[in-house]
């Protein structure tokens, strides 16, 4: 095969889950059970007779038919960092996310893809509750850190988002000095009492945004003086100055020349040895530069996750691969 | 699954190209197809300009081959193909190298009826080259069909269809040898149609080669270094 | 081989639907088309130029209008900085004064100072004789000289007994004169008569008399003698009044719109708040002196005429112009600073307290000083809860009576005495100035706060 080999094969379930883990018995009834699998291919290569987007022969409308798709894949891990049942997302009366279930590994990168709207943005903000400041936006289902429900009344949103951060798709530093903001992290949530704790926060978090060397002069400098790049890394370094266990990433890369995107992947692939990375993107080879696993979403339909080098040589998805390959967007 | 919509690309352009890409590797095919056809005729048929002009298609091939790389390396640049576009073009990338191994090895039998024809001599082992000839030509043709075709049935038979030729072979080099034995004056004779006959199967081995690339490009599945049986079953796991 | 391109075109050359005349007619089209767009070009720059032309013109008619507005109100009103003086040899006669005992107080302050100046003007004019003629003489000069000869003795005693040249005010309409007899038409006479301008005129050829800054303007109260009228009054009840509606305003308004902008669900009542408070923002403000006299003076029975009360009213006034600003502000931070903050664990309020209030705060300033500005020039609400009156003393606090800045103009114009003209136009001058000094502070604060980044 054109990728390098699977290093993480030892750790997935594969196809078939059985309910032996207390948190397995909430799938629901139609989900992720290996079987099913062949049943679904079965009705979306109905769905898709004669062509990819000729849903004409099915009387349902394509919703619907994304809707009775089984996840392919390997969704779920033995060794999984956070961890999704069965999630609906609803804004107002539309649903955004239909009945995801997957895990996220320890320490993966797993790049989320899919055509525009298909609700990948939305999954990765419910994993540290982004979406709580949008008013009519519900969230059900079980979403879990570390067999946490984050969801769960009693759970205080601030140390959830200390324990998983989040890098937007805009580079956003605060209009303050570049020390400012690394420092605000652990100012905020009381991680240092001196000031040379801090300084030394703030080098060791640069640093391991690549970021030091460029800046390391103009520290008092403001923030919003650096270039776009500069200033995704140094929303990098602000995250991870809070020490989180999993970083969020939603598009990251998008407002970034190709240089300064070569610079955030290398970053991800450094980070990825201590932090567990959940990336949103829209630049398919992006996904497959930078990620261990690759999970492709369609219409709020979690369709397929597997080994990213499996992904984009053979789809285990006919949507997939017709997403992949650009035949539909 | 098995069709691969090609044409169904957002982008028109790179329907075109990859389009293009199958059409030429078929056109390099056919040529390829009947350069063996033509070395076979000729070596059979005892036909001296028949295979003077098996060596003047040859530089023809050679040149697709490096047309038709061109055209891969352009669209691995241009459109960094993924997943089945992905294996079209590593697979046609693949197949042409084949193709032109094919080629060449027809060109060899051709040298081998010059050599023969020059030699002017009877007609033993030309039996053999018949039988093996017709067995080739009829894989070389199943290969382009089932690549025309994107089918994995017709790739399989190819795929089979090499180890009938590897036995006829072997039977054949057989009786060449008691050939030699009964008649030393012979060898050098009998010897290039060994060679021939050694081109033949070659050709058969890169017709195989190629089935398993198409394997390749339809399944995802990479059969190569594999045994026919384990092949089956991995087909069969995957509908 | 056969590259792509030459299948490309066997497909065109195939083509036989497509006429062999085409090329052509597209050459002529486009033709066709330079040449329309050319005769419409015309047309074009010159409806262009006629629509600069207009927003020039506006502009030029503001500018003229201005102009007209400030030379009228300076040429006016610049009389007011000056007022004339009349030097006269003044003996501090103590039987004149009717003081026997220099060290009592009660004597000093009721000594009859006019008498001494009376008595100077005798001097100088011993011609006038006829008892008219000499009140005639007397009211030459104002009243505002026997408080000056007054201060004069009570800071030193010694000077009873002496006599001392000393340049004393003159009277408004004597004023009034003076300035006014460089006129083409003629000088004002107003109710001088003739010997008094012989006086005049005489004191004048002397160098008796002489135009001097006026300081009374500035430092004294209001008086019903213009000469001696001052707006320091007026200016100390304006700044009191403002302090009590900024320190009030600001912090309420912007409390309201960051509750309203950050935490208030949207639902019926939000909404009802939010239509609210835009139709406040237009109420005339005359309702809003209405509500001050219903709630302070009636309800809580405040005493009338005072900043504090003055302040309250002009809050309310302000308070819907604040809080629109203040949320308008508030809406325009960026939303990724506001995702950025949460993002990384700040709570809500740590979120509006480092990053939205501080980046908001500019466009909150503007608002204030719009609110400021408009509670400065406002005179409607002012005059129903009673800061309309008469107020001599200059006010020390908040609850001191007082009036303000746009209420003294109204009052002054009121007035028939020809010398508060001028006053009036001086005192729109100060006014004018306060108002661009303030908002100067408040563009030099706001650049302040708005870190450039």
């Amino acid at each position: 095969m054109a990728f390098s080999s699977n290093v993480r094969g030892n750790n997935v379930r594969g196809n078939n889950v059985r309910g032996n883990n207390a948190r397995d018995s909430s799938l629901r009834s139609n989900n992720t059970r290996g079987n099913n699998g062949l049943r679904n291919k079965n009705v979306l290569s109905q769905a898709l007779q004669g062509g990819i987007n000729d849903y004409g022969r099915d009387q349902r409308s394509e919703t619907e038919v994304i809707r009775e798709i089984d996840t392919v894949g390997v969704p779920l891990l033995d060794t999984a960092k956070m961890s999704m049942r069965g999630v609906d997302v609803f804004y107002g009366e539309k649903q955004a996310i239909v009945d995801v279930t997957m895990d996220i590994g320890k320490n993966e990168v797993i790049a989320m893809i899919g055509p525009s709207g298909c609700g990948k943005s939305t999954i990765l903000r419910c994993l540290n509750r982004m979406n709580d400041t949008i008013d009519h936006c519900r969230v059900e289902g079980g979403l879990f850190l570390e067999g946490q429900d984050i969801y769960d009344p009693k759970m205080d949103v601030v140390p959830l988002r200390a324990r998983v951060g989040m890098v937007f798709q805009k580079p956003n530093p605060f209009p303050k000095s570049i020390y400012d903001n690394v420092a605000y992290g652990p100012r905020i949530h009381g991680l240092v009492s001196r000031r040379i704790e801090l300084d030394e926060i703030v080098e060791l978090s640069l640093r391991k945004a690549g970021l030091w060397d460029e800046v390391k002069d103009r520290l008092d400098g403001p923030g919003t003086g650096l270039s776009g790049g500069q200033q995704q890394r140094l929303c990098i370094a602000r995250t991870i100055a809070v020490s989180p266990e999993v970083i969020l990433m939603d598009e990251p890369c998008s407002a970034l020349d190709p240089i300064a995107t070569a610079r955030i992947e290398e970053l991800i692939a450094e980070l990825s040895q201590n932090f567990t990375i959940a990336i949103v993107t829209h630049s398919m080879q992006q996904a497959a530069r930078v990620s261990h696993r690759t999970a492709y979403f369609h219409l709020g339909k979690l369709i397929e996750v597997n080994d990213t080098e499996k992904v984009f040589t053979n789809p285990d998805h006919q949507l997939t691969e017709a997403y992949i390959t650009g035949r539909i967007g | 699954m098995d069709k691969l919509h090609l044409d169904q690309h957002i982008s028109q352009q790179y329907n075109a190209d990859l389009e293009d890409l199958r059409t030429e590797l078929l056109e390099m095919g056919g040529m390829v197809e009947e350069q063996v056809r033509d070395a076979i005729t000729a070596i059979s048929n005892a036909d001296g300009e028949l295979a003077e002009r098996v060596l003047v298609v040859e530089d023809e091939v050679d040149q697709r081959e490096i047309a038709l790389d061109e055209h891969c390396t352009l669209i691995l640049a241009r459109r960094q193909p993924a997943a089945s576009d992905l294996r079209m073009v590593m697979a046609v990338s693949k197949i042409t190298r084949d193709l032109e191994r094919m080629g060449d090895e027809a060109q060899k039998v051709a040298r081998m009826a010059i050599a023969l024809v020059e030699d002017g001599s009877g007609s033993q082992g030309y039996v053999e080259l018949r039988h093996l000839g017709n067995s080739v030509q009829t894989m070389v043709h199943q290969m382009l069909d089932a690549f025309a075709r994107f089918d994995v049935e017709t790739a399989m038979n190819v795929a089979k269809e090499d180890k009938q030729v590897d036995r006829e072979y072997r039977s054949a080099t057989r009786e060449l040898m008691t050939y030699m034995m009964e008649d030393p004056r012979s060898i050098s004779r009998v010897m290039n149609v060994m060679w021939a006959l050694r081109s033949l199967e070659r050709i058969g081995d890169h017709a195989r080669n190629i089935a398993e690339h198409i394997i390749y490009l339809v399944k995802g599945l990479d059969v190569r270094h594999t045994s026919m049986k384990e092949i089956e079953k991995q087909l069969r796991e995957r509908p | 081989m056969i590259d792509p391109k030459y299948r490309t075109d066997d497909h065109y050359d195939d083509d036989l639907s497509m006429p062999p005349s085409s090329p052509s007619s597209i050459n002529s089209t486009i033709n066709s088309t330079i040449e329309l767009v050319n005769k419409n070009l015309a047309k074009r720059y010159a409806a262009e130029k006629r629509f600069q032309v207009y927003g020039i013109l506006s502009i030029a008619f503001g500018l003229f209008c201005l102009l007209l507005l400030f030379t009228d109100i300076i040429s006016k009103g610049i009389g007011a900085f000056t007022i004339h003086y009349v030097q006269l040899e003044v003996t501090f006669d103590e039987s004149v004064l009717d003081i026997n005992d220099s060290s009592d107080a009660m004597q000093l302050a009721l000594a009859d100072y006019q008498g001494v100046v009376r008595e100077a003007l005798k001097k100088r004019f011993p011609t006038v004789t006829h008892r008219p003629e000499r009140r005639r003489l007397y009211s030459l000069v104002s009243n505002g000289a026997t408080y000056h000869l007054q201060d004069l003795v009570q800071e030193d005693l010694s000077l009873l007994g002496q006599t001392r040249t000393l340049w004393v005010l003159l009277d408004d309409d004597v004023d009034t004169y003076l300035k006014s007899r460089e006129d083409r038409s003629g000088p004002f006479i107003g109710r001088l008569k003739s010997e008094q301008i012989e006086w005049i005129e005489s004191l004048y050829k002397e160098g008796e008399i002489e135009s001097r800054f006026n300081r009374w303007f500035f430092t004294s109260g209001d008086s019903r003698e213009p000469e001696m009228a001052g707006i320091r009054g007026a200016f100390i009840g304006s700044l009191l009044t403002l302090l009590v509606t900024l320190a009030l305003s600001f912090p309420v308004g912007v409390a309201a719109a960051v509750y309203l902008e950050e935490y208030a669900p949207r639902n019926r009542w939000t909404d009802l708040i939010e239509v609210n408070i835009n139709n406040l923002a237009a109420v005339p403000s005359i309702i809003f002196g209405l509500l001050g006299v219903a709630i302070f003076i009636n309800f809580f029975s405040m005493p009338r005429s005072l900043p504090l009360v003055g302040g309250l009213v002009l809050t309310l006034m302000t308070l819907p112009t604040i809080i629109i600003s203040s949320r308008a502000a508030i809406k325009a931070v960026p939303p990724s600073i506001r995702e950025a903050a949460l993002g990384i664990g700040a709570s809500k309020m740590q979120m509006i307290l480092h990053h939205v209030l501080p980046l908001a705060m500019p466009g909150m300033l503007t608002g204030a000083i719009i609110g400021m500005a408009q509670a400065l020039g406002e005179t409607a609400p002012l005059l129903m809860i009673g800061m309309v009156a008469f107020v001599v003393d200059i006010p020390t606090g908040i609850t001191d009576p007082a009036t303000v800045l746009p209420v003294q103009i109204f009052l002054w114009a009121d007035s028939p005495e020809r010398a508060f003209t001028e006053r009036t136009s001086a005192a729109i001058m100060v006014l004018l100035a306060f108002l661009i000094i303030m908002n100067t502070l408040a563009v030099w604060l706001r650049k302040r706060l708005e870190r450039r980044w």
